[in-house]
């Protein structure tokens, strides 16, 4: 009886609540690829719903969708692959939406894929350009500014990209 | 997005930047140029970059082609110490990630990777790598002696531990006559101690309290005292310098 009873795998499920009031369901075994989910569950504090105050629907929907592909019961190599591939091609603000969520939630492999992708898509561009992207407003005087460009002007040379995504 | 998004995340995005990038970024704002020229993040983004990009490459390089170049461009006060490093008969480097250490010998191009028993979000330092690696299935140290004048060097020996801890260094200093000091514990009742400055190899055979009066009395070595490997100039670029103050 015992070894009956054992050998059925519960499914548990967790709810987790974004900024904006949405609630999504997800199983605990795909939401705990979230370090902080993982310690909440682990404390015990998961058996209500999880309010990710940091975190907007649409960027958690995102980062279920990662969760989802990424749990080790789904998914082949190729697929993870494609999927990741797919992934970084959102706006560069939405990848900047997904890095503060995936620095909040604790998911390490989804900070470093987003990272790397962030880097990919400035490496290019212009100072001006990667102002505006993280909405910075450049403290420096233009004297300040001219003498950083005079240290390596050639760093400043070459084909740069205007663009904002 | 906020104005205030987070610097950690900035610096894992910069970490993943080309030089060029990161000195045309430096006059994005204060807060980003002083992030890119922090001392810390110079460092890693230097072996970052630069070992995990020779991980990738093709190993075939001799001696006179170091496969490490300078960071010329990110700080000329870590160029200086790599070129100590280079004279001084260096063999290995050690780069902890967040989930594995590679450890790297730029003169023979070889790697070994120890994955750690936990990840961590953070990087570790090498102190702390070690500390795991005790841990771990196995350190395999080569130790390497440049071979009369020829540019050939032989494997002197091979160091495979797993359960006896980690290995040392003691620091040469004016009082021990300038040589490092690399020592381990090889088997319950012997020391092995490897003097930088003679190239030698001294085994310690005795167990517990008479060893440690023994590698006191003939090494001037004292507990766990220094933190690592071989080659002092590299330690002090790799961990951080609170590290190395006692």
């Amino acid at each position: 009886m015992a070894e009956a009873s054992s050998s059925i795998t519960e499914k548990f499920f967790l709810t987790l609540k974004s900024s904006d009031g949405d609630e999504f369901v997800l199983e605990e075994s795909i939401a705990i690829q979230s370090i902080t989910i993982k310690n909440m569950v682990e404390d015990g504090c998961s058996s209500s719903v999880i309010p990710l105050s940091k975190v907007d629907t649409e960027t958690l929907i995102k980062v279920i969708e990662y969760m989802k592909m990424h749990s080790s019961t789904s998914s082949n190599e190729e697929e993870i692959e494609n999927f990741d591939k797919k992934f970084v091609s959102n706006s560069i603000n939405t990848i900047l939406n997904i890095l503060e969520a995936a620095n909040f939630l604790d998911i390490n492999n989804l900070l470093e894929l987003c990272a790397e992708a962030v880097a990919n898509r400035i490496k290019n561009k212009t100072p001006e350009a990667v102002r505006k992207i993280f909405n910075i407003t450049s403290d420096f005087t233009p004297e300040e500014e001219a003498e950083i460009r005079n240290e390596t002007p050639w760093a400043f040379e070459g084909n740069l990209d205007h663009s904002l995504d | 997005m906020s104005n205030n998004f987070p610097n950690d995340i900035t610096i894992d995005i910069l970490l993943m930047l080309p030089e060029k990038s990161l000195l045309r970024f430096k006059s994005v704002c204060k807060t980003w140029r002083s992030l890119i020229e922090d001392f810390q993040f110079a460092k890693l983004h230097y072996y970052l970059n630069k070992i995990l990009q020779a991980l990738e490459n093709d190993r075939r390089f001799s001696l006179d082609t170091p496969l490490i170049e300078p960071p010329s461009q990110i700080s000329i006060s870590l160029s200086k110490r790599f070129l100590n490093s280079c004279t001084s008969g260096l063999f290995l480097l050690a780069f902890p990630l967040s989930d594995k250490v590679i450890f790297w010998n730029p003169d023979l191009s070889e790697s070994t990777t120890i994955r750690l028993p936990f990840p961590t979000t953070s990087l570790i330092t090498l102190g702390e790598c070690l500390y795991l690696a005790k841990y771990n299935m196995m350190v395999e140290l080569e130790v390497q002696k440049k071979n009369g004048t020829s540019n050939s060097w032989t494997k002197m020996l091979a160091i495979t531990e797993s359960e006896f801890g980690p290995v040392f260094l003691k620091k040469g200093g004016k009082k021990n006559g300038g040589g490092d000091m690399l020592y381990f514990r090889r088997d319950k009742n012997e020391y092995v101690v490897y003097d930088s400055k003679t190239q030698k190899f001294n085994e310690v055979k005795v167990a517990g309290f008479e060893a440690r009066r023994k590698l006191k009395l003939e090494f001037k070595i004292t507990g766990p005292e220094a933190l690592l490997f071989i080659d002092r100039t590299y330690v002090k670029t790799l961990i951080s310098p609170d590290a190395l103050q006692n």
